[in-house]
């Protein structure tokens, strides 16, 4: 590679409070704007939402709160817009995990899509930052935030810290309590 | 007048003189600082920068007494609250004393660097305290600094902070 290159790579920029956290693009497919999302009966927290699209009723994932959660953050009520992740690019535990979730719920629900309600567009961005500009998280607590779903960080130049999350991780620990 | 006949004058007859030699005394640079009061100490080398006022950033999924993350020169040292990590007292401060650890990015949150004095080795009292944060202790300044063992603070560090 020549000197002063670097890899670059899109995601998607969400502020929570005193950080903003960083969404990988690739783990999502599209975005839409969420209009008449519904409320599921015996969901899980943050899994209580279903929306129709494309034909398809369409599992609600609220990220913005789960990250607000996260980050402690106080709560906010708008958020309406959302990301679709394709279930084919889970790891296979997930999409299994995802799989058996849909089935439990009556109805016909998607099994293919995961709909990740993330928060009101004008706050939202998309950039490219080239991937040397983003740290591993400290030794020390390294394991621990690789678990909770934080891979990385990023200082911008204002002085503010972007945490790069992994969207699959935050949404599947839910499932399992975390 | 010559050494030998000025000492045969001042010594007593019969009197043998005796040349003696003091051994120099070993000593150790320490930095010492306090968290709210208690005074601590390690050592010099084990400190690359003292960090005054820098922004902490909320880091979760940590224990309490990892405050955070600090921004040096774009790499992020993990802070570690001593006031809380060995008295459970948060401590309300912004002075970081970043750490020389192979291999990892860490900080200790202070309220304040006192100074760095040269302290003798003998003058330090080993300490048997018994979950191994402090390894001994001496007095500066009618002031009783204890001297923290880095090894067993970073080995408790990863055995909390480490996967659940």
């Amino acid at each position: 590679m020549p000197a002063g290159s670097s890899l670059v790579c899109r995601f998607l920029e969400i502020p929570c409070g005193d950080c903003d956290v960083l969404l990988n693009s690739a783990q999502f497919a599209a975005g839409i704007v969420l209009r008449h999302d519904a409320e599921l009966e015996g969901g899980r927290p943050y899994l209580n939402h279903t929306v129709r699209y494309a034909a398809d009723t369409i599992l609600v994932f609220d990220l913005r709160a789960r990250l607000h959660s996260i980050f402690a953050v106080p709560p906010v009520d708008t958020a309406s817009i959302a990301l679709l992740a394709d279930a084919s690019r889970f790891t296979d535990d997930h999409r299994e995990a995802f799989r058996s979730f849909a089935r439990t719920i009556p109805g016909d629900i998607s099994a293919g899509r995961l709909c990740l309600r993330v928060g009101l567009g004008a706050a939202l961005r998309l950039s490219s930052i080239p991937l040397r500009e983003i740290r591993p998280v400290p030794a020390a607590i390294r394991d621990r935030c690789y678990d909770g779903g934080l891979l990385a960080c990023r200082f911008e130049p204002t002085g503010r810290v972007q945490y790069l999350v992994d969207i699959e991780t935050i949404v599947f620990n839910t499932f399992h309590g975390v | 007048m010559d050494n030998d006949e000025l000492l045969q004058r001042l010594a007593p007859a019969g009197e043998v003189v005796e040349e003696t030699s003091v051994a120099p005394v070993e000593t150790a640079r320490y930095l010492v600082f306090h968290t709210e009061g208690t005074h601590y100490a390690l050592p010099s080398e084990a400190v690359a920068e003292i960090v005054i006022d820098a922004p902490r950033f909320f880091v979760p999924f940590v224990p309490p007494y990892i405050r955070g993350l600090i921004n040096r020169h774009g790499e992020p040292y993990t802070v570690l609250d001593l006031s809380m990590f060995l008295e459970q007292k948060p401590l309300e401060a912004f002075t970081y004393l970043v750490l020389n650890v192979p291999g990892d990015q860490i900080a200790f949150l202070v309220s304040d660097v006192v100074e760095i004095p040269r302290v003798p080795v003998n003058e330090i009292a080993v300490s048997e305290e018994s979950d191994g944060c402090l390894c001994g202790s001496f007095t500066l300044n009618g002031t009783e600094v204890l001297v923290l063992n880095m090894g067993t603070i970073l080995a408790r560090l990863k055995s909390d902070a480490g996967r659940e």
